[in-house]
């Protein structure tokens, strides 16, 4: 168990690692690569020393640019480690720390309540569809289901921008919470973010609930097939104890591993959500400094966005023994955590996970 | 061939995926012949701005007065090139990938799946964008590549698993005692049965590279110049399209022939999947 | 192979029959193209015996199994006959009247027994979720523990760690003993034992054998063992029926249907020919030729004539009738059947 933890966590740090060494080279040795375009830029603007350019790159970037490439690179991790990112080239008053800072708690809201919605939504369809094959409830969902998949997050973001603050004035279509309201424990903040994150999270969920509802399925009709689903009944159990206690909890299992694809996925979406209903998240200020070519934000949203989503992945790892044991207890036979070879379902939910 | 005919009977009997695999061959055509046969026009009549279906323009016209049908068709190509040759990329990477991982074990395999690993974790769009970003290219080939970066883990895995199971089956081993040299078993006895997987991973990837793609016209991060769904919506939106009443046609025309090709993909790989998975076929 | 020297539970074949099939049918599938896995089939079980039901794989011998229980898997159902048990017809039992049945009147111990019990589950949640189902046999948990301890000294296996583990922490022997175990925990009439032997490696094979042995003298049990291997039915058996492609071709008693020489259906015959003989010098083993034809589109006649080295042209024509002689063994052969008198139906 403890091993099982450690180890976990040392993939995770070394995932942290890997991305974080991949970005500075990315930053240092590209072609056309941001620390020397920005050299070349100030450079362009005139009215400064190579000193004072100089010192300005060391203060965005926390970088000596003459030092020998080594040496930066251990300053970068050094940096990193200190907890600092470099200042934002648009704004170098501030910290791209102090940016992410801001940002962070309303991507992680957005995801975290859209994943929690589209889950409970898509697992419930996904059971019913699994359970009553060939009704007219599997058939509508079915279709409706595999649609829903099929369209980008993009589009909808559209379109109910398009509906719901263009034509019918019905939500708010920026920012997290009303310029009027102070941020705190109180109503009006409470209910004006809730507000304001409604589209969001909409977006979010109409989009990918289709894929739980069809892992779901996938994942409880094996279950269904299962010896010991038929062992339970002919031990005479009742349909409530075999269908929480048999197929309820084996059927989830492939779902929690999902869970952490799906973490990844909703964050790197929230990239499109984020920038379409101009909600000040990670993904916003990504895109914007991306925009704006102010590399050393964007890779601090980049290196913040990746750690989020292995923090994640780790937390899924710590609960996954918890609910199943051959995890906790492993045994000299090798058990597939979740079996059954991939179908178009599981495969669909990785291909999504992996754009 | 066993494989066409259990298609055809399946496409046959699963009309949704008929209609499916149908779009997509029209699209496909459309792609290739679409640019020959479409041009738009370089009238520019700023007075003729987000007209209305007519005759002489069958959805209407963008904020210059061009036709947003021809834009439509000629737009097609860009995004089917990329797409294809991002699957392609994909699938090729995958399969490499998986065999060796799968076939050699071992060390080699150990390192490849770590490097998998990695590619599966790191959230995919965060890292396009910030190597479109870098790169800053307007090569569709260039682009391609960088969308098929964060898109191979999945099948690489899936192969793998294939290999692993089929190399200690009996008939690569008895292949093996042949004396039949790695070449030959990869070639002669793997590829035919991960086909499945590649194929329905390459018709994914086509649906993945199109979503991201469009993903970073929208979002301005890949350059925009030519014409293609993503810069007609692009350019829409930034033309304020949600507050002007008339330009609903020119923003909704390419968002519709995005969905229609997306949708149709899933429900044509719903049909090869069937094809291929033998439990289903029973039915 | 060892012969039985003696049949331990005599038969009372003056009582009522414990359990009857009469004329049972099920068919898979819409009337039209239904797949009869079982055709027609009627056989008895008396109390305290063990009856061996041996057949080729895909011959309809689990589905007659779990038809006793009404768990044939969907599109499957009985659409002819009944199974008389304890005075009531089973194939026609209400859902709640089968699910107070199962488990305490009849248990089953399944053919994937490694896959019988729920990996997430310790083995002593999923003893007690049967307690909790049949209140009636234990009103204290305790109770029914106990008696579970008890026959898990009976398998050979350690009751405390049995209670603890989860499935993955025991080998494929250890399962099949504990699938036993929780089979016979309500004091059932009857269990069905599907297969337990097949998936085991020799030593376990013995040592399960040894367990049912000793169980059935201890607790007089009556079994239904369903299974294809000959050797083991041999060992355990009391009284055999074989079925082939949905039919019963012969049921008789062990002694009736090993005895060298005996009346026997030609599939028999050449079922024992088949069985690898370690006291022979060399290979003996006959293998049958062919194989077992779709039961989508059974031949006309006798099923098992395109295979028999007796047939004669009447056997690709007329069905042949099961006959049995005064003692009861009954034979489904045109060939056979005729050198004798006095048979009946």
């Amino acid at each position: 168990m403890v091993q099982y933890i450690l180890k976990r966590l040392g993939i995770s740090l070394a995932i942290i690692y890997i991305v974080l060494t991949v970005s500075f080279f990315m930053v240092r040795l590209m072609p056309g690569n941001p620390m020397a375009a920005l050299e070349a830029q100030l450079r362009v603007q005139g009215g400064m020393t190579e000193q004072e350019i100089e010192q300005r790159v060391q203060t965005v970037y926390g970088l000596m640019p003459k030092a020998p490439l080594g040496t930066q690179y251990l300053d970068y991790l050094g940096n990193i480690l200190h907890g600092n990112l470099g200042r934002p080239i648009t704004n170098p008053s501030t910290t791209v720390v102090a940016v992410i800072g801001s940002a962070l708690p309303w991507t992680i809201l957005v995801v975290a309540v859209s994943l929690l919605i589209s889950f409970v939504i898509g697992v419930y369809i996904g059971n019913r569809m699994a359970v009553h094959p060939g009704s007219t409830f599997a058939k509508v969902w079915t279709f409706i289901v595999s649609v829903m998949g099929a369209v980008p997050s993009y589009l909808v973001a559209i379109v109910l921008l398009y509906f719901l603050t263009g034509i019918w004035r019905v939500f708010p279509s920026n920012g997290a919470y009303d310029v009027g309201v102070t941020p705190g424990f109180n109503w009006p903040f409470i209910s004006s973010v809730a507000y304001h994150a409604v589209l969001p999270i909409a977006a979010s969920v109409i989009t990918s609930f289709g894929g739980w509802a069809l892992a779901m399925k996938g994942s409880a009709v094996s279950v269904l097939g299962s010896e010991y689903v038929r062992a339970a009944e002919a031990r005479g159990l009742s349909d409530r104890v075999i269908s929480r206690s048999y197929i309820g909890r084996n059927s989830m299992l492939p779902m929690i591993t999902q869970l952490a694809l799906a973490v990844g996925f909703m964050f790197g979406g929230s990239v499109f959500v984020e920038t379409y209903f101009q909600y000040p998240g990670i993904g916003y200020y990504m895109v914007q400094s991306v925009n704006s070519r102010d590399y050393s934000l964007m890779m601090g949203c980049f290196v913040l966005i990746t750690t989020a989503v292995v923090v994640a992945n780790f937390l899924v790892d710590l609960l996954y023994p918890a609910v199943d044991p051959r995890i906790a207890w492993p045994s000299s036979r090798k058990v597939a955590a979740t079996g059954g070879e991939p179908t178009t379902e599981t495969v669909a939910l990785v291909a999504q996970g992996g754009v | 061939m066993r494989f066409w005919s259990d298609l055809r009977r399946i496409l046959w009997n699963d009309k949704p995926a008929l209609v499916g695999g149908i779009i997509v061959l029209i699209y496909v055509l459309m792609a290739i012949f679409g640019p020959m046969l479409v041009h738009i026009s370089s009238v520019q009549n700023a007075s003729d701005a987000y007209a209305g279906p007519s005759p002489q323009h069958l959805l209407g016209t963008d904020a210059l007065g061009q036709d947003v049908l021809a834009q439509i068709i000629v737009g097609c190509r860009p995004i089917m090139i990329v797409g294809v040759v991002s699957a392609v990329i994909t699938v090729v990477v995958g399969v490499v990938i998986g065999l060796v991982s799968g076939y050699v074990g071992g060390f080699t395999d150990s390192a490849l799946m770590r490097v998998t690993d990695v590619f599966l974790t790191v959230p995919g769009l965060p890292l396009i964008i910030m190597i479109a970003a870098i790169v800053h290219t307007t090569n569709p080939l260039v682009l391609a590549l960088i969308l098929s970066v964060t898109a191979w883990p999945g099948l690489a895995r899936a192969i793998r698993s294939q290999a692993l199971s089929l190399r200690s089956s009996d008939f690569i081993e008895a292949a093996r005692l042949q004396g039949l040299g790695l070449g030959n078993i990869v070639g002669r006895q793997l590829l035919p049965n991960v086909g499945p997987y590649v194929a329905i991973h390459f018709l994914l990837g086509i649906t993945g590279a199109i979503y991201a793609q469009v993903g970073l016209f929208l979002l301005g991060i890949a350059p925009i110049s030519g014409t293609n769904w993503g810069i007609m919506i692009n350019l829409a939106m930034s033309q304020g399209a949600l507050y002007t009443p008339g330009s609903a046609l020119y923003l909704f025309s390419p968002m519709a022939a995005i969905v229609i090709l997306q949708v149709a993909f899933v429900f044509f790989s719903r049909a090869l999947d069937s094809v291929f998975n033998p439990r289903l076929r029973v039915q | 192979m060892t012969m039985p020297l003696t049949v331990n539970a005599p038969v009372d074949s003056n009582a009522a029959p414990f359990l009857a099939v009469e004329h049972l049918t099920v068919a898979f599938g819409d009337t039209a193209t239904a797949v009869k896995a079982v055709d027609d089939v009627s056989l008895t079980i008396s109390r305290g015996e063990i009856l061996a039901l041996v057949g080729e794989s895909g011959c309809g011998k689990s589905t007659l199994g779990y038809s006793l229980l009404g768990i044939v898997p969907p599109p499957g159902k009985a659409t002819e006959g009944s199974i008389r048990f304890k005075g009531r017809d089973v194939v026609r039992l209400s859902k709640h009247e089968f699910d107070t049945m199962r488990g305490r009147d009849i248990s089953m111990v399944f053919q994937g027994a490694m896959n019988a019990f729920n990996p997430v589950l310790t083995i002593g949640a999923q003893v007690e979720h049967i307690l909790d189902a049949h209140p009636e046999v234990y009103p204290q948990r305790a109770e029914g523990r106990a008696y579970f301890n008890h026959l898990l000294h009976l398998v050979q296996l350690q009751p405390d760690r049995i209670w603890r583990s989860f499935e993955s922490q025991l080998s494929g022997g250890m399962k099949q003993r504990v699938a036993i175990a929780v089979a016979l925990l309500l004091k059932p009439e009857l269990v069905i034992l599907d297969e337990p032997t097949t998936a085991l490696d020799v030593l376990n094979q013995r040592l399960v054998i040894d367990v049912l042995k000793d169980l059935h003298a201890e607790l007089g049990t009556t079994v239904l063992f369903v299974t294809h291997d000959l050797a083991v039915v041999a060992e355990l058996a009391t009284r055999v029926a074989v079925m082939y492609a949905g039919k019963l071709v012969e049921t008789g008693t062990v002694d009736e249907i090993f005895t060298r020489g005996g009346r026997r259906h030609p599939y028999v015959a050449a079922l024992i020919d088949a069985i690898p003989s370690v006291l022979k010098s060399g290979l003996t083993v006959r293998p049958i030729g062919g194989s077992v034809p779709s039961l989508a589109d059974p031949p006309p006649g006798c099923r098992f004539a395109p295979r028999c080295r007796l047939a004669e042209p009447e056997c690709h024509v007329t069905e042949p009738p099961l006959l049995g002689d005064r003692h009861g063994h009954r034979v489904a052969c045109h060939v056979i059947n005729r050198s004798l008198e006095g048979l009946s139906q």
